[in-house]
């Protein structure tokens, strides 16, 4: 009886230490970890408060893969970046516009508007978000995280364990991640196409979204993005997808949906030769290499001729 | 691999036909008797295993063997968990009754939950009769059992989630992938897979055998850091050590051993190699994978007679441990491969497209994560490696039993605490359990 009373208490023992371990990890992380942010990619790329950005982009990964910094500042002559996340929706992008508003100077926004997301339910899909978050807009997504019933396990892994080698392999990685990022765009990541059997039964995953319902939390923080920033100053623009997935019945309804949320929602692209050609694409929604210059070398003539990004 | 509640009742049919034969083989005296009933309980036991486990395999083989045209249709048959090492245990029983080397146990309750013991019935090790039996009498609860136990559990969980768990990603993905990863990132694929299997396998068997010890129950070893093995012959001292001494008891012996001619000699490893490969699996690879041990294992016992081993120096031991290492590393290929074709496709790709250069190494690091995303996966997995090793060479010198409490307090706290913050918390079963 004695030797199991002296086990629990060596296990009572443990536990205290390892909480008290963890706790302090925890906390530092949960402080400290945004300063460990690659600077070329991210939120990283947002390092000087008195710098002017003329140009800011911010999206999902559909949006990282959409624009080439270098093409859209050659072509502009002006100091542009992309903050992307893999599946960032307006959900979470609304607390992340609020916080670089109220911290950066930012000349003109492209906020992505890819419709798809306007129905998907609201997910912090790329944990990386939270990491290299500082602490204001930590508790900002927490708060939000809350509001939608994320469990408890859920919300202790985003804290605890996610990111974790990242963060200790930081000197290591950011060299890495920097070498093959400029600004937060993608530069010498070369990506190959979808063949053209592929292209064509690319309105096939659209099929994913049937009976999927207007989603309220993600209509409520577009509307919110729209409070936040003055309409000249932004454009809401939904990157090239293939012209099969955009001739889909759901996307065509989707887009019109988000037209009645944004009057100014634009498709750039939509009507080009470049979203009837397979090698523009790597997939059903994202951009190849040679999609990326071309969109970027479209999108950047529009910006300069007709929004005068400069 | 399933569980079905149906399949208790195949576990209960191999306990109940076990325990009545042996008493049967106890009770007689007759040789020829005795021998009969060893022969239906040996003829229950594999032919069920067969059944569930092979007939497939057999039935393609035929398929493929008469008629190349044509897709060979599965039957519809569901591999109950633990079969095979179950079946073995229960086998192990009888034959020592039949032997003489084991007392008949009388209580179908003990023997009921010798051959269910739930810590090791579903991944080993495999118990033997003379060895768990015993242990059975009368649980005893002693504080270094708890201690001990613990141990082994957190040590056990650092090795699946930390280790295993996080190679698998790589290897999955790579292996899964051979016509677009590059030769270094297969390399590097197959070195992972050494150690995942390695992490998988003896993290289970620690935590199986952590949790007997919490009962007071001590289960055999079935790892001894076979990776520090400096010869073939020592691996399988050091490697799922239930499983091949159990082969070597019930199987090489009675073919033989080694006290025939030279010729029934290499047949006997050679036999004894291709049902170890076999029992893996129904499937060709693992008895390549199996072949591949067995001309190992030949070619080092004869080149032992023609040049008789000397008194080993540090380096020639680190040497032989690299090569022995390496020799191993090549058969994983094969036991880890999707089948014949996929093993091929990994070797000629290994060796055709081989090339060192930054972008194949940094492609090989990106190739980490699915999303080519965090090159600190793959540097952690080397640092849980390198840690392995360390723990392991310092175990090698018996030197982590001399740590006082409170450095041993901290050292198993910092593995709870690593698994916790770097543990692969994503769906995955033990590799083991498939067999």
């Amino acid at each position: 009886m004695r030797e199991i009373k002296n086990f629990y208490l060596l296990i009572l023992k443990m536990i205290i230490f390892i909480v008290a371990v963890l706790t302090l990890i925890i906390g530092m992380k949960f402080y400290f970890s945004h300063l460990l942010t690659p600077s070329e990619y991210g939120l990283g790329v947002l390092e000087d408060e008195d710098e002017k950005i003329d140009l800011l982009i911010i999206g999902s990964s559909h949006t990282r893969q959409s624009y080439d910094v270098k093409i859209i500042e050659k072509n502009c002559q002006c100091n542009a970046k992309v903050i992307a996340y893999n599946g960032l929706d307006p959900y979470f992008m609304a607390p992340m516009i609020e916080w670089i508003k109220d911290n950066f100077k930012i000349r003109k926004w492209i906020v992505e508007a890819y419709n798809f997301k306007t129905i998907a339910p609201p997910k912090l899909s790329d944990s990386r978000i939270f990491t290299h978050s500082p602490v204001g807009l930590k508790w900002s997504f927490l708060k939000k995280l809350k509001s939608i019933n994320t469990s408890y396990t859920d919300l202790f892994k985003l804290i605890t364990t996610e990111n974790n080698e990242s963060i200790i392999f930081s000197p290591i990685e950011n060299i890495l991640v920097n070498r093959y990022s400029y600004k937060g765009g993608y530069t010498r990541k070369k990506t190959s196409h979808i063949s053209q059997e592929d292209f064509n039964q690319s309105f096939k995953n659209v099929d994913y979204f049937k009976g999927m319902k207007t989603n309220l939390n993600q209509v409520n923080s577009i509307l919110k993005i729209k409070e936040l920033l003055t309409d000249s100053d932004v454009l809401y623009i939904d990157p090239p997808m293939p012209a099969p997935v955009m001739s889909h019945e759901i996307t065509k309804q989707l887009i019109n949906d988000y037209k009645k949320l944004i009057p100014n929602y634009k498709a750039p692209w939509l009507n080009t030769p470049m979203a009837k050609n397979n090698k523009n694409f790597v997939d059903w929604n994202h951009l190849s290499t040679l999609g990326r210059e071309n969109y970027s070398n479209l999108i950047s003539t529009k910006l300069h001729s007709k929004h005068k990004i400069k | 691999m399933a569980w079905n509640p149906w399949f208790a009742l195949l576990i209960l049919f191999s306990t109940v036909i076990d325990f009545s034969l042996a008493k049967l083989i106890a009770k007689n005296n007759n040789l020829f008797t005795k021998r009969s009933l060893l022969l239906i309980s040996l003829f229950v036991n594999l032919g069920l295993l067969f059944y569930f486990k092979y007939t497939n395999f057999f039935l393609a083989s035929i398929h493929h063997l008469l008629s190349h045209s044509g897709e060979f249709k599965a039957l519809d048959i569901i591999l109950p968990v633990g079969i095979s090492f179950y079946t073995f245990q229960t086998l192990s029983y009888t034959i020592d009754v039949y032997r003489g080397q084991k007392e008949v146990e009388n209580s179908f309750i003990k023997f009921s939950l010798y051959v269910s013991f739930f810590p090791q019935l579903v991944a080993g090790p495999i118990e033997r009769s003379t060895h768990l039996l015993p242990q059975l009498e009368k649980f005893k609860y002693k504080y270094e059992d708890f201690i001990y136990g613990s141990k082994l559990i957190v040590w056990g969980f650092f090795k699946k989630l930390v280790i295993a768990d996080r190679l698998a990603i790589y290897v999955n993905n790579t292996y899964s992938d051979v016509s677009s990863s590059s030769s270094l990132a297969l390399i590097a694929a197959t070195y992972f897979f050494s150690f995942q299997i390695f992490c998988d396998f003896s993290g289970y068997t620690d935590i199986a055998r952590g949790i007997s010890r919490l009962f007071g129950v001590d289960l055999m070893h079935n790892f001894k850091r076979p990776y520090f093995a400096s010869s073939i012959g020592e691996f399988w001292k050091r490697w799922h050590i239930s499983l091949s001494t159990w082969f070597r008891d019930y199987l090489y012996i009675p073919l033989g051993g080694s006290r025939t001619s030279q010729a029934r000699w290499f047949l006997n490893i050679l036999i004894v190699f291709l049902v170890s490969g076999l029992w893996h699996g129904a499937n060709w690879t693992f008895v390549i994978w199996g072949a591949l041990h067995a001309l190992y294992f030949k070619v080092e016992k004869v080149l032992e007679i023609i040049l008789p081993p000397k008194e080993d120096k540090k380096a020639s031991r680190i040497f032989k441990m690299l090569f022995t290492y390496h020799l191993t590393l090549f058969a994983w290929i094969f036991f880890r491969a999707n089948d014949l074709k996929h093993a091929l496709n990994i070797i000629q790709k290994i060796i055709s497209d081989f090339e060192i250069s930054f972008p194949t190494l940094s492609n090989m690091i990106l190739k980490f994560t699915f999303d080519n995303r965090s090159p600190s996966h793959f540097l952690l997995a080397v640092l849980a490696i390198a840690f392995l090793l360390i723990i392991q060479g310092i175990q090698e010198r018996k030197k982590l039993v001399n740590l006082t409490n409170r450095q041993q307090f901290i050292f198993y706290a910092f593995l709870i605490i690593m698994t916790i913050l770097f543990g692969n918390y994503t769906e995955s079963s033990f590799i083991y359990f498939q067999f």
